[in-house]
């Protein structure tokens, strides 16, 4: 078990630096650079003007020389300032984070409590009334776009009923900070409800048609018994990678319902850190994103271990 | 379970029948907007200190919490706001002066000029400390430091020396006699009482560490109506009364600016009353605001006012097709401008004769004029070797077909509507033009400023009252690979006396005379279509129809400079 997590964690530490080079090349390679985008809102700008801010924020020097200074200075913890926000993009991510966590905590939350027990007795009561309601559901949440969603949530909650805030974070107590949570959880949780509950469904069926689960009907257990005792641990196996996947993707934010809600999560501001480039915030963000996906992985790992005790981690 | 399938059928309908008659939570009272405005932005700022970075979200926000020392007005003159006179040559307090020996103006002439400003006695920052001419003399010095980071430099690097008379009188030398001798819009002030430390400790990392990114709600960086006493960075700002304000006491007690990027969402929060306008400057485009007006005009006031953002096609000269005249006329003629304007903006947009807006001072509509004209576009075509072919579509004798590529914003789609008309139209005319939209950070990051594009390039070029184009249209201006792609003339246009005239505007006071160079280069622009001219956008506000006194101004300065005249009606 040691070996397995030292190994792992060797193999996330090598992805890490992979990536950080990868995502500052990416970002570095793409047309233009922060002070192009200035020329483009200010044309008074003059040559000497662009020449002396390139060099000032240097942009002036080649991309490998910025990354091997941009990596000298995180290896020490110093991640430098965003240039959108001038603050430290360290700062800037750790609030971010905090909201996602929240965002996307309840949102898995609330889609994997509806979703998981939705499957399962769906799977239960395949080709019935139930199971067609159920279905219906998951296609609508699944097609229904995000975007469309989140505006509609907007105008019935928040226009027609006036129950709900449109969007933004709330003054900070516990009760507003969840009023202004309440759409863009509801909406998030709709969209991932349909997938999460449609693998439920399909991995139950198929450990419904297995021989222990006869077994076990045979030796006189309820049908509740054996669907929740016997069969839903032995489904989780396969729903726990769609699961981990989902989760860890969660942590890099919903750009749409951030967007939409103005919700101050990862996903927005990895996105406007890449439009806007700045290098410091978005390699930042990613490469904490990429850090909790493969945490997640690991943790999935972890679980088979757990659910199925044939499983041996070396 | 097809009833089940009908009654959610029926359920979804009803429910869409009440959104789409949803009626606003619109404008809440006048009373609850008296003790806290909310207007909705589309964009929140970089940075908060005024003279880093360049952005309207930012500049919207100062209009609130500074003043200029001048600024050109709704009516596009240049008025006093910090200052107490506008200094003039006639009223004695500009005075044209020999530069220093071995001045360096990059051959701007021998002279130069002193400009005399006297700032508001009453004048004073947030905190009370008076503003004073050691503030000027810090704005400059950090202005003109090559590490500062402050964007436009050449304002500060133009100003010689300042002297200090008094407490409030400063004279500024200049190394250059131009007409925009007596105008100081962006030589934003800053407290030398609070950013001087900071500044002169570490002027490379001033802009990281400036008070105004660090500690945002010191009422000391603040000199307007109001001041910044709380910040969610990234989504809202909230504003209060600065009680050591001069002027007069604004409406509201507070005000908060609401960041929501997303249009689609911004209207629904002023739908919801969770914000109570949206801002002209940096709120709905104008096929979004005339939707909204047209659903909720009732409950809300929209103005519509013409703007400097000059919607044009920008042609690569170097081009073998858009590169001859003739063809670029007939590109025009085949243009129905004012059929555009009417079917898809309401007619608010202004048609555009040049780059020169109607509203500018020294505008003129004796110039060439292109009428939509099918027959005369194919008349040009048919002079510049383009010939209806039994396909419909033109070539020329060497059997190359008229197909040029017309880029823009992806994304943006009022410019994309466009694009489809006017492909349309030429299509009419047997112009074979494909769209290939880019996003905007690539078209204006490589595309435009590297020339990369062989056909037409649709955008808008965004400049203050009476700019002259030197950027845009002087031959300098070109950018090249030599020059390092510096300069805004994309489109590659060169002649001699537009050059002439230029040069000798810009260093011409004679309004009479300059005038008279204004109109010359309007003909110059319609005669040539170095671009070819669309229209001016229009900026929508939408506001409560209780909101008195707001007038959108048009141009680069925001409404919310005159934020003390706005009034709330009883």
């Amino acid at each position: 078990m040691a070996v397995f997590l030292i190994r792992r964690l060797i193999d996330c530490t090598i992805v890490l630096v992979v990536m950080s080079f990868v995502v500052y090349a990416l970002i570095g390679l793409m047309p233009g650079d922060p002070i192009d985008l200035m020329v483009t809102s200010d044309p008074t700008l003059s040559a000497a003007d662009i020449a002396r801010l390139k060099a000032l924020y240097g942009l002036d020097r080649p991309l490998i020389d910025r990354y091997l200074a941009w990596a000298g200075d995180a290896l020490q913890g110093k991640f430098g300032y965003s240039r959108l926000y001038v603050q430290p993009a360290a700062a800037i991510v750790s609030d971010r984070l905090g909201n996602t966590v929240l965002l996307m905590g309840l949102a898995f939350a609330l889609a994997a409590a509806i979703a998981l027990p939705a499957g399962a007795i769906a799977a239960q009561k395949s080709g019935r009334l139930a199971d067609h309601v159920i279905n219906l559901v998951a296609f609508a949440g699944i097609s229904m776009p995000q975007f469309w969603l989140a505006i509609l949530a907007i105008i019935v909650f928040a226009v027609l009923l006036g129950w709900l805030p449109a969007g933004g974070m709330g003054n900070g107590s516990i009760g507003d900070t969840l009023r202004h949570l309440a759409l863009p959880v509801f909406t998030l949780a709709i969209a991932s409800i349909g997938g999460l509950l449609r693998y439920t469904r399909g991995a139950t069926r198929e450990v419904l048609r297995q021989d222990f689960i006869r077994t076990a009907r045979a030796k006189g257990l309820s049908e509740s018994r054996v669907l929740w005792g016997h069969a839903m641990r032995n489904a989780m196996i396969p729903v726990v990678t769609i699961l981990a996947l989902d989760f860890g993707a969660l942590f890099s934010g919903a750009l749409i319902t951030e967007t939409m809600f103005s919700w101050l999560g990862m996903g927005k501001t990895i996105y406007d850190a890449i439009m806007g480039n700045d290098y410091n915030l978005a390699l930042l963000g990613l490469l904490i994103a990429t850090a909790l996906v493969l945490l997640c992985n690991l943790l999935a790992d972890l679980a088979y271990a757990w659910l199925d005790p044939r499983v041996r981690l070396r | 379970m097809r009833r089940l399938a009908r009654l959610l059928v029926v359920l979804c309908g009803l429910a869409f029948a009440q959104v789409v008659a949803a009626v606003p939570a619109a404008a809440q009272s006048a009373d609850v907007a008296r003790k806290e405005f909310v207007i909705g932005i589309a964009q929140y700022p970089a940075t908060f200190h005024p003279n880093i970075e360049s952005m309207m979200a930012k500049a919207y926000l100062l209009g609130f919490t500074q003043r200029l020392v001048t600024v050109y007005d709704k009516d596009w003159e240049l008025v006093c706001m910090l200052c107490t006179e506008l200094p003039t040559i006639e009223n004695g307090l500009a005075v044209i002066e020999k530069l220093p020996e071995g001045t360096d103006n990059g051959g701007a002439g021998e002279n130069g000029i002193a400009v005399t400003y006297t700032i508001d006695p009453k004048a004073v920052w947030g905190d009370g400390t008076p503003i004073t001419t050691d503030d000027v003399i810090f704005t400059w010095e950090v202005g003109r430091h090559p590490e500062s980071g402050v964007v436009s430099g050449e304002g500060y690097r133009r100003i010689l020396s300042i002297d200090a008379i008094d407490d409030k009188t400063f004279v500024v030398h200049q190394d250059r006699v131009d007409f925009t001798y007596n105008a100081m819009n962006d030589f934003r002030l800053l407290p030398a009482h609070i950013e001087r430390a900071i500044f002169e400790g570490n002027p490379r990392e001033y802009r990281n560490r400036t008070a105004y990114d660090t500690n945002p709600t010191d009422p000391g960086l603040w000199y307007g109506p109001y001041r910044v006493a709380s910040v969610t960075a990234g989504a809202e700002i909230v504003l209060e009364r600065n009680p050591n304000w001069w002027g007069a006491a604004p409406a509201f007690d507070r005000i908060r600016l609401v960041a929501i990027e997303n249009t689609a969402a911004l209207e629904a929060n002023l739908l919801s009353g969770s914000i109570q306008m949206i801002a002209g400057e940096l709120g709905l485009s104008l096929d979004q605001a005339l939707a909204f007006e047209q659903r909720n005009g009732d409950d809300y006031k929209v103005i519509y006012k013409s703007a400097l953002f000059y919607e044009h096609l920008e042609p690569n000269l170097d081009g073998p097709i858009v590169g001859d005249l003739r063809v670029r006329q007939a590109l025009l003629h085949a243009i129905d401008r004012d059929a555009i304007n009417r079917q898809l903006f309401a007619g608010k947009q202004t048609i555009a004769l040049t780059n020169v807006n109607p509203l500018d001072w020294m505008y003129t509509a004796d110039v060439v004029r292109y009428p939509y004209d099918p027959a005369r576009a194919a008349a040009l075509l048919d002079e510049a070797g383009w010939r209806e072919g039994p396909d419909g579509w033109r070539a020329n004798d060497a059997g190359e077909r008229l197909a040029f590529t017309l880029m823009s914003t992806a994304g943006d789609r009022s410019r994309e509507l466009v694009e489809q008309v006017l492909q349309n139209q030429w299509r009419e005319v047997g112009i074979d033009v494909s769209i290939r939209n880019q996003p905007a950070r690539v078209l204006f990051g490589e595309t435009i400023p590297q020339r990369k594009f062989d056909g037409l390039a649709l955008f808008a070029w965004l400049s203050a009252p009476e700019s002259v184009p030197r950027t845009t249209m002087h031959s300098t201006m070109i950018p090249t690979e030599a020059n390092n792609w510096q300069g805004q003339n994309s489109a590659g246009y060169s002649s001699e006396r537009v050059d002439a005239l230029i040069d000798a505007m810009e260093i011409e006071l004679d309004r009479e005379k300059r005038g008279e160079m204004w109109r010359e280069l309007q003909r110059l622009y319609a005669e040539e279509l170095p671009a070819i001219p669309l229209w001016f956008r229009s900026q929508a506000f939408i506001m409560p129809t209780w909101l008195g006194g707001l007038e959108p101004t048009g141009n680069q300065y925001p409404t919310s400079l005159w934020v003390e005249t706005w009034s709330i009606a009883e």
